[in-house]
């Protein structure tokens, strides 16, 4: 079963296209992990995955269903939005209710220990919180929800490194004791590669490669030797990243098959070097040129 | 979702609640001296007071740019619409149970505050008539109308715009826009105005005492005998008079104003008599309904079609 499966999916907003032909299924009980730039159409691929907003272009089917058709749907999904808006006016306690009111699994009781767990006032205005603090409320209230599918746009971004820690640990038990598929943009590599299992790079508004991390890893290969041509590779080994220095030649291949070519040294890529090469491939300066030989 | 609707709404309607029930005590407490009193012999104290009235033309506008205009205006200002749709709830669902509970209020406010203004008022427009442009506005359920009007109209401009101050500025002039639009140009004609002819008040200076001075004038004009429209505070209408009645500098004014008669001169009136003003309230209530109504119905569709 797949949680989310977009195809050719595309969002304009009037000229600017945030979003094109992006295609890509996301296995239930998945931790998903979305990486890319600024900009990259993070955000608007969150969005349209709950309904917030609507594609221009391809379709969207989220727990096999179009979001966003009918609030029994909405009840399957929690959300939370990048910088975590909440209700200023209202207290945390206030908030706990209005997730209670709104939505028909809501677990208060879990909420209620895990907002006393944070250290959080029930009485104080979530205007008055600190922007950490309205995340963990948000994060709390999408959580409480029970969502078969929870979609985080940068949960951690405002997070103190120890309170991301925590959050990180948080989502892991939840994930292991409930297994909703969980989706989460974020910056920070080093979170993603913590609790992810599956791992979408979006530049330029396209999806650049998406995949099982293990197999992500598994596959990629860099390889280092003498400067020559890359023309010359075999053709199931695809060239995501190249650097050359006057007499040394550095790639990043994608292949199922080992390396054999002895002029080769081959070596395994960390995640954040994988990542960093498709978000640097997509830049319109690094095109991949083969170098004369 | 109602209980979350009353939440984010209940310091406004305190506020509300508190402001209209002061408004109703005054009007209260002041109306048996007024029944009791020779209106004349009133103190400035009660010309103080029917300023009420105005601050009723006001409350539908606040309300328009109070309530109206931040509804949906502040969700996306502050992004909490990602927050609030996100829970188990649709968008319409949503916008519907926010709507109903500050139209509620909406309605409640100045239906209390008309009502009460209306019967405060009903020694005065006795004597002066309550049909005409100042009066109208401020009394029966034209207020509820506007205020209903108001409210919907705040909410589809905070729609498109979605930014709360320009959309409280925009709600407000084009409220005050179509309101005074329609009373000058449409409420005149909602009903078959009637013609009065009579002998000119040329010099008895009494042109507003047509119905008892509670009808609402529209136009009026001056004849001659032959039907031409004519300025009776030219020196030809004098000559004219003079000719007559062989009247001189020196004759007396009640001369003058009895040979008005005689030359045929007339004043041919144009009114709303003062029985329309229910019809009218009724038909002018509808107006604003079926806006309020058409501009509920897009912001639903905006709210769909547009904002995603």
């Amino acid at each position: 079963m797949t949680a989310v499966r977009t195809e050719h999916l595309a969002k304009r907003f009037g000229r600017r296209t945030a979003l094109s032909d992006c295609t890509v299924s996301i296995p239930e009980g998945r931790v998903v992990g979305i990486v890319g730039s600024n900009g990259a159409g993070k955000s608007t691929l969150l969005q349209l995955a709950v309904g917030l907003l609507q594609p221009s272009g391809g379709t969207i089917t989220v727990l096999g269903e179009e979001p966003r058709p009918s609030a029994e749907h909405m009840a399957r999904v929690g959300f939370v939005a990048q910088d975590a808006p909440v209700y200023a006016s209202l207290t945390v306690s206030e908030h706990l209710r209005l997730g209670d009111k709104m939505n028909p699994g809501f677990d208060l009781e879990r909420a209620t220990s895990r907002v006393d767990r944070l250290g959080l006032d029930g009485s104080q205005r979530a205007g008055r919180l600190s922007g950490g603090q309205r995340s963990q409320l948000a994060l709390t209230l999408a959580m409480s929800k029970e969502p078969e599918l929870l979609v985080l746009d940068e949960p951690v971004a405002s997070l103190d490194p120890l309170a991301r820690r925590e959050f990180l640990q948080d989502l892991m038990e939840l994930a292991a004791e409930r297994h909703p598929t969980v989706v989460l943009s974020s910056h920070l590599l080093s979170d993603v590669e913590r609790v992810c299992d599956y791992l979408i790079v979006l530049a330029g508004g396209e999806v650049q490669v998406a995949g099982d991390v293990h197999d992500l890893l598994s596959q990629h290969r860099r390889l280092t030797g003498a400067r020559h041509d890359t023309g010359a590779l075999p053709s199931d080994q695809v060239v995501i990243q190249e650097h050359h220095t006057d007499r040394q030649t550095t790639l990043l291949v994608r292949t199922d098959q080992p390396i054999l070519d002895p002029r080769w040294n081959v070596s395994e890529v960390g995640l954040e070097d994988l990542v960093l090469a498709y978000m640097e491939g997509q830049r319109p300066t690094r095109t991949l040129t083969a170098v004369p030989s | 979702m109602t209980w979350v609707a009353w939440r984010q709404f209940r310091l406004q309607a305190a506020i509300a609640t508190a402001a209209t029930v002061a408004v109703i005590v005054t009007l209260w407490a002041t109306r048996a001296h007024i029944t009791n009193t020779d209106l004349d012999q009133l103190g400035t104290g009660y010309d103080t007071l029917k300023l009420l009235g105005t601050v009723l033309i006001g409350v539908p506008a606040a309300i328009g740019a109070f309530w109206g205009a931040p509804l949906l205006a502040r969700e996306f200002e502050a992004g909490t619409y990602r927050f609030a749709w996100t829970q188990s709830v649709t968008p319409s669902r949503w916008l519907t149970i926010k709507l109903a509970v500050i139209a509620a209020a909406t309605v409640a406010v100045t239906a209390a505050f008309s009502w009460a203004f209306t019967w405060w008022s009903l020694p005065f427009d006795a004597v002066g008539g309550r049909i005409g442009t100042a009066t109208f506005g401020q009394r029966g359920i034209t207020p509820v109308a506007y205020a209903v009007f108001a409210l919907a109209l705040g909410a589809f401009i905070g729609t498109v715009i979605r930014r709360t101050l320009p959309a409280m500025a925009t709600a407000l002039v084009v409220f005050f826009v179509t309101r005074f639009s329609v009373q000058l140009w449409i409420r005149p004609h909602l009903l078959p105005a009637q013609t009065i002819t009579r002998p000119s008040a040329m010099f008895s200076g009494s042109a507003s005492t047509t119905d008892g001075g509670t009808a609402w004038v529209l136009s009026s004009r001056t004849v001659d005998a032959a039907g031409r429209t004519f300025d009776p505070s030219s020196t030809s209408a004098n000559n004219l008079l003079a000719q007559t009645c062989n009247l001189t500098r020196a004759s007396a004014d009640r001369a003058w104003s009895a040979c008005v008669d005689k030359a045929g001169i007339r004043d041919i009136i144009s009114v709303q008599p003062a029985k329309h003003f229910w019809a009218l309230q009724a038909l002018e209530s509808s107006i604003f309904i079926a806006l309020a109504i058409a501009l509920v119905a897009a912001t639903f569709w905006w709210l769909h079609h547009r904002t995603r």
